[in-house]
């Protein structure tokens, strides 16, 4: 190997001997590529890289963490605006909250008496987006929780104002999520109005969605707000995902197409809302049976028993009827 | 030998800057038309001092990059060694030209790393859009003959140290 290191000055290089290895590494690496498209074997690989990668992200994030710090240091006018802002927010969110924790206990008593084991209330953790993917083609956020906190693959995660998306790989403190606007996205989706059950891809220009394979007569207006569906089982039910914004019947085709603009404010927000979709006391009798286990901590990846669903992040391929 | 170890620590710091380069946040008007600062910087070491140890460190920068860009495992570490080994092959003929022409000779090799990581996006069916992936190959190109003198500077003051 050493006999490769050559000066430069003397231009005595000897280069033939880099034939085998060059083949036998481009092979490993279609391997690799194989394995990852296959399934889950390389997650681990994926995990230790990212880990070792995480002083490096950490580096590369600075320029943003100074501009953050440079919008904290603001005058003391704006702060008070702000705050007689947020006042009158908590007071108007207060007013509703009483209406509806009275709905909430009705809705309780009825399902109750549908017999409906349903939980309603969902456990949540805030988490703080520390990077965002910059590859131009990806919609994809880094946030600072991890399995630590026990976060899950396939997890879904929602804004103030609606779903953000869901959790793609977890590493011990980190984890990655994808964004519903990625074109690689697809999440089921329900219309409010009238109940209709569909997809919803990203259309992958970071400001839209794509409802494709409409029928023609279907019943949908601009303006329809879409929630998430419980269909899946990866997403809370009810949470507001987009509202249409245009429809397209390209006369001749087969099917409508649809475009929403997300609710959830994609790009602007720093925190985001893990939610654990599940019942909790599915996921407080899991980690009980972890504890009591005592695993090392490499063992127990609670993807595959956690999600309902066997199959990685949905695809739109997977889910088209 | 002495040379060589400095050669792989020269090596080592300035992928590892390569990578923090590449994961830099930009603003996004500036985000596709980003350099390809790793196989740029290989490029210069398959230039100047090729050998196995380059080829495995190709690899493993560019399995950081399918970690951090989140693509298939082992893509941009294809891209990486198919990148090297061919300037390494092609490097007696390089060294005949000036800076200038080797800018220019080296756009067909930043094409092919395009093309690569575009067909394996195409072959894991992963969305990739086409319109504006030719960007980085010409802000790569632009930035080449900059990175070139920067590590042969800094090689050689090492050298006369």
């Amino acid at each position: 190997m050493h006999g490769n290191y050559v000066d430069p000055d003397s231009g005595q290089v000897r280069v033939g001997g880099l034939g085998l290895p060059t083949l036998l590494l481009m092979l490993l690496s279609m391997g690799l590529v194989f394995a990852d498209h296959q399934g889950d074997h390389l997650i681990t690989v994926r995990e230790g890289v990212a880990t070792a990668l995480a002083p490096l992200v950490w580096v590369a994030q600075t320029p943003v963490r100074a501009g953050f710090v440079a919008d904290r240091l603001q005058s003391r006018e704006s702060l008070e605006a702000e705050n007689h802002e947020l006042q009158s927010t908590l007071l108007r969110l207060q007013a509703r909250l009483q209406r509806l924790e009275s709905i909430e206990a009705e809705n309780e008593r009825l399902r109750v008496l549908l017999a409906s084991s349903e939980a309603l209330e969902e456990k949540v953790l805030i988490a703080e987006i520390i990077d965002i993917n910059q590859d131009p083609y990806r919609h994809q956020i880094t946030l600072n929780k991890g399995r630590r906190e026990g976060v899950y693959r396939g997890q879904a995660l929602i804004d103030a104002y609606g779903v953000l998306g869901q959790v793609l790989e977890v590493s011990y403190r980190h984890s990655r999520a994808i964004l519903i606007t990625d074109p690689d996205h697809g999440i089921p989706v329900e219309v409010n109005r009238t109940g209709l059950q569909t997809i919803a891809v990203g259309s992958g220009d970071g400001a839209g969605l794509r409802l494709p394979f409409l029928p023609t007569n279907v019943d949908i207006r601009e303006g329809d707000l879409l929630v998430s569906s419980p269909l899946g089982g990866r997403f809370p039910p009810g949470y507001p995902v987009g509202r249409v914004h245009s429809l397209r019947n390209t006369p001749g085709a087969h099917f409508l197409e649809a475009r929403a603009h997300p609710s959830a404010q994609l790009n602007q927000g720093r925190q985001a809302l893990l939610v654990w979709a599940e019942s909790l006391d599915n996921i407080e009798a899991e980690d009980a049976a972890v504890e009591a286990a005592d695993a090392p901590p490499a063992s127990p990846t609670p993807a595959p028993s956690a999600s309902p669903t066997p199959s990685p992040a949905p695809t739109p391929a997977e889910k088209r009827p | 030998m002495r040379s060589g170890r400095a050669g792989v620590l020269l090596l080592l710091v300035s992928v590892t800057l390569a990578l923090l380069l590449q994961l830099m946040a930009l603003p996004d008007w500036m985000r596709s038309s980003r350099p390809y600062w790793v196989p740029m910087v290989l490029s210069y070491f398959a230039l100047t001092q090729p050998g196995g140890a380059l080829l495995v460190i190709s690899v493993l920068a560019g399995l950081g990059l399918d970690v951090a860009f989140g693509t298939a495992l082992g893509q941009h570490a294809l891209a990486n060694v198919v990148v090297v080994y061919l300037i390494a092959r092609l490097r007696t003929l390089f060294v005949l030209l000036d800076t200038w022409q080797v800018m220019f000779a080296l756009v067909p090799l930043w094409a092919l790393y395009v093309f690569v990581l575009f067909w394996l996006d195409g072959l894991t069916s992963r969305s990739a859009d086409p319109t504006l992936r030719w960007m980085p190959i010409i802000a790569t190109t632009l930035i080449w003959p900059l990175v070139y003198n920067l590590l042969k500077g800094i090689q050689r003051t090492k050298r006369e140290d």
